[in-house]
């Protein structure tokens, strides 16, 4: 792709760009690592051969990219103890909304976050903290949108189990394993 | 995008099938996430308003030089170093900005080292398209099939050569650093696998002559199975090579091996495999290994990448004479092992008993003497984490294995690498550990600790009476505001028994974690004697890894440093070479 086209198909994909890594990695680093994916792309701006696929091959880096800075974050390069780290569950934590006729205590689920393998985790961080649809996720992914709803709704059952053992805070579903750690960024 | 999660996002995500409490749940979170993104609109906004003025800043600064380079150029063509002028404006530029970062942020998330990283990154890419301008007339190269000797890494300028005919520049997500064989350097290597998500076809490739020509390898299990692969080589047989490898179709995976944990294809379910070739990845079989605590199969930490990763920090095969040593990770991480084979890596069998019926629960590291029957390893009563920060136990066994003797107690709970061998001068026996000190324990956003490591050159430390004394090594020779970067380990030893360290800059908050070594680093070495470190040479972008070995011909020594680019689209990898003489 020319370094023309550079400008006019990445400038709309920004904002998505902030949201993702904000989602990703929390507000706090959202701005590097959005800056460090964007300066990826421009490196990589050349291998990209179709403007249409424009949008996902940024999101792809934006991921990758904030996966690979969660990584970093602890000290080992997507081992044994990569965990999500996300500011935005943070504050989920710390701002919640949630009535308490709803029974459930914010930082269980917080806890319960964590208890998710690392693909569910994300999954659950872009649908709900990015605002994306099962579609883009897929397409973000690289796997189909009938994967990541299988993945949300699995998440969804895991953290449910999680949250209504007697001591949530060590259960973890059997599906929940940790995942990270294998998958390659 | 949708902006709310209303009934429709719902039925579409097919949640109305689960359970109504699981249904609630998601209605919760649907609710929470747009709260948060509504509290976080602002930020986002701003985000978004310098994502767009570093865009414009980009296609305003390089629109002569961009558009008349083609990939190809691009790829092939040589790096140099950043003028000066340019790169104060760059550095200022990130200065600026890191201080309105820090104005808005707490002090705690940020790392200094993380605007180095990126005003190096942005430094690289300017000199990266400024070569480009001015290289534009020369011939291009292939990717593959580059003329040995050009340099695209930017290391012709510190005395390396580029082996371009090396370069894994097919850009794959599960990449694993290209495998030289030690014993041949000629023989090399290289997988390419995609990831768990992606379900396409791995490949694995091999060359006999430096990269000349290629030969695509038969996998041993169908290539569209596989979610990613490590390779590794022994270092008495060119021929001997190690895969591991994730299996993402359940049909594929003996039952003792089956992970349910729902990331494979089809069923979710997956496995983690083994096999060996003793004929250049020809044929495969499985590895004939053994099962720890009769029950738990386990792959080779020589064979395993950054994807299968356990806690060995020298995570490679070992030749002692004919014997060789590997690590033993089990396939569900409930342990790590030593593992010896005294058929060329037919069969292996565990060599650790000795220390387990010592009271060590796994084993975390080791280390053997290239003749005799010396081995070293460290081991803990729990599990091999730098998290839990528990007191590691040097053993030493002088029967390769068959009995152990407790040694000491180290000094700090973080391994990072030992090296074995002798001092040419003295004919002495050489210790090398790498044992940073905690500085502090850290606390992430989840409220997890995690240990702070010091980069001191300090914490590289050599015992010459068998690991009962320790001696750290000099700060001398290391320039001020440098720092022995550990997180790669001890990378190797001298023909002279120098072992060597890669040293950056320390502008990092100290435990290697955002130290992505972008900018490059320079490789020093120390021996006990010296009074001060010696620089060999630099090391123009990260290393992934370094095979040293004898020089064809007088003192010198052979460097093959993998040097590793991770980009956004995926890894590749480049081959730099270059003799030594200390």
């Amino acid at each position: 792709m020319e370094y023309e086209r550079f400008a006019p198909l990445v400038t709309p994909q920004t904002e998505v760009m902030a949201r993702v890594a904000a989602a990703i990695v929390g507000g706090a680093d959202a701005e590097d690592a959005a800056q460090e994916a964007l300066m990826r792309a421009w490196r990589a701006w050349p291998s990209l051969r179709e403007p249409d696929s424009a949008r996902a091959w940024l999101m792809q880096i934006t991921v990758n990219v904030c996966r690979t800075w969660r990584a970093r974050r602890q000290g080992l390069r997507l081992t044994v103890e990569d965990r999500l780290d996300t500011e935005a569950l943070d504050q989920y934590g710390q701002q919640t909304t949630l009535g308490a006729a709803e029974h459930v205590n914010a930082l269980d689920l917080r806890h319960a976050l964590l208890s998710l393998d690392d693909d569910m985790r994300l999954v659950v961080a872009l649908r709900f903290y990015a605002g994306m649809d099962s579609t883009e996720i897929g397409e973000l992914l690289g796997t189909s949108p009938a994967t990541i709803r299988g993945r949300l709704r699995r998440a969804l059952l895991c953290l449910r189990q999680t949250l209504d053992a007697p001591d949530h805070s060590e259960a973890r579903h059997p599906l929940a394993t940790e995942k990270g750690r294998q998958d390659a960024i | 995008m949708p902006s709310d999660f209303d009934a429709n996002a719902a039925q579409d995500d097919g949640i109305q099938t689960l359970p109504a409490d699981a249904q609630d749940l998601y209605h919760t979170l649907a609710r929470e996430g747009a709260a948060w993104r509504a509290s976080a609109e602002p930020e986002s906004a701003r985000v978004n308003q310098r994502l767009q003025a570093r865009i414009m800043q980009l296609s305003a600064e390089h629109p002569s030089e961009v558009r008349q380079m083609t990939s190809a150029s691009r790829i092939a063509q040589p790096l140099v170093t950043v003028s000066a002028p340019r790169e104060r404006d760059q550095l200022d530029r990130r200065d600026q900005r890191a201080g309105d970062h820090a104005a808005r942020t707490p002090a705690h998330f940020v790392s200094a080292r993380r605007w180095v990283t990126t005003g190096a990154t942005l430094a690289v890419v300017i000199a990266f398209l400024a070569v480009l301008s001015l290289a534009t007339h020369q011939p291009s190269d292939s990717t593959r099939q580059g003329v040995t000797g050009t340099s695209h890494t930017g290391a012709a300028a510190a005395g390396w050569t580029d082996l371009t005919r090396l370069d894994n520049s097919a850009s794959f997500s599960a990449n694993d650093p290209t495998a030289i064989a030690p014993s041949d350097p000629q023989v090399v290597y290289e997988t390419m696998a995609q990831g768990m998500q992606q379900q396409q076809p791995a490949s694995m490739r091999a060359t006999s002559n430096g990269g000349a020509t290629w030969r695509t390898l038969p996998l041993p299990v169908p290539a569209n199975h596989i979610g990613t692969m490590g390779v590794g080589v022994s270092p008495n047989n060119a021929q001997t090579v190690f895969l591991s490898l994730i299996d993402t179709t359940s049909s594929d995976c003996p039952a003792n091996r089956l992970d349910a944990s729902g990331e494979g294809a089809g069923n979710g379910q997956f496995c983690r495999l083994q096999f060996t070739s003793m004929d250049g990845g020809a044929h495969w079989t499985t590895t004939n290994l053994p099962l720890a605590g009769g029950s738990h199969p386990g792959l080779l930490t020589a064979s395993i990448n950054s994807g299968l990763a356990g806690p060995f920090q020298s995570a490679t095969v070992r030749v002692q004479g004919q014997r060789l040593f590997a690590g033993f990770l089990c396939t569900d991480f409930s342990c790590t092992r030593l593992v010896t084979s005294s058929d060329g890596g037919r069969s292996w069998s565990f060599t650790d008993q000795g220390m387990l019926a010592g009271g060590a629960a796994n084993v975390c590291d080791y280390t053997s003497s290239a003749t005799g029957s010396t081995l070293y390893a460290v081991t803990t009563a729990s599990a091999c984490s730098f998290n839990q920060q528990t007191p590691l136990t040097l053993w030493t066994s002088v029967d390769a294995g068959g009995a152990w003797a407790k040694v000491t107690q180290l000094a700090t709970p973080n391994d990072r690498g030992m090296v074995l061998t002798q001092n040419s001068a003295t004919g002495a026996a050489l210790l090398y550990m790498g044992l940073p000190r905690t500085t502090s324990m850290a606390t992430d956003k989840m409220g997890d600790k995690y240990p702070v490591f010091s980069q001191a050159p300090s914490d590289v430390r050599v015992s010459v009476d068998s690991g009962t004394t320790w001696q750290q090594a000099p700060t001398a020779g290391i320039p001020s505001g440098h720092a022995v970067f550990l997180q790669v380990g001890l990378l190797g030893a001298l023909r002279d028994g120098s072992v060597v360290v890669d040293v950056i800059p320390s502008a990092g908050n100290g435990n290697g974690m955002d130290a992505d070594n972008f900018s490059g680093s320079d490789l020093y070495a120390w021996r006990p004697g010296d009074a001060a470190w010696q620089k060999l040479t630099s090391v123009p972008s990260e290393i992934d890894g370094l095979l040293i070995t004898p020089a064809q011909s007088g003192a010198a020594d052979t460097f093959y440093a993998v040097l590793v680019n991770r980009s956004g689209t995926g890894t590749t990898f480049a081959v730099i070479k270059q003799d030594i003489a200390r």
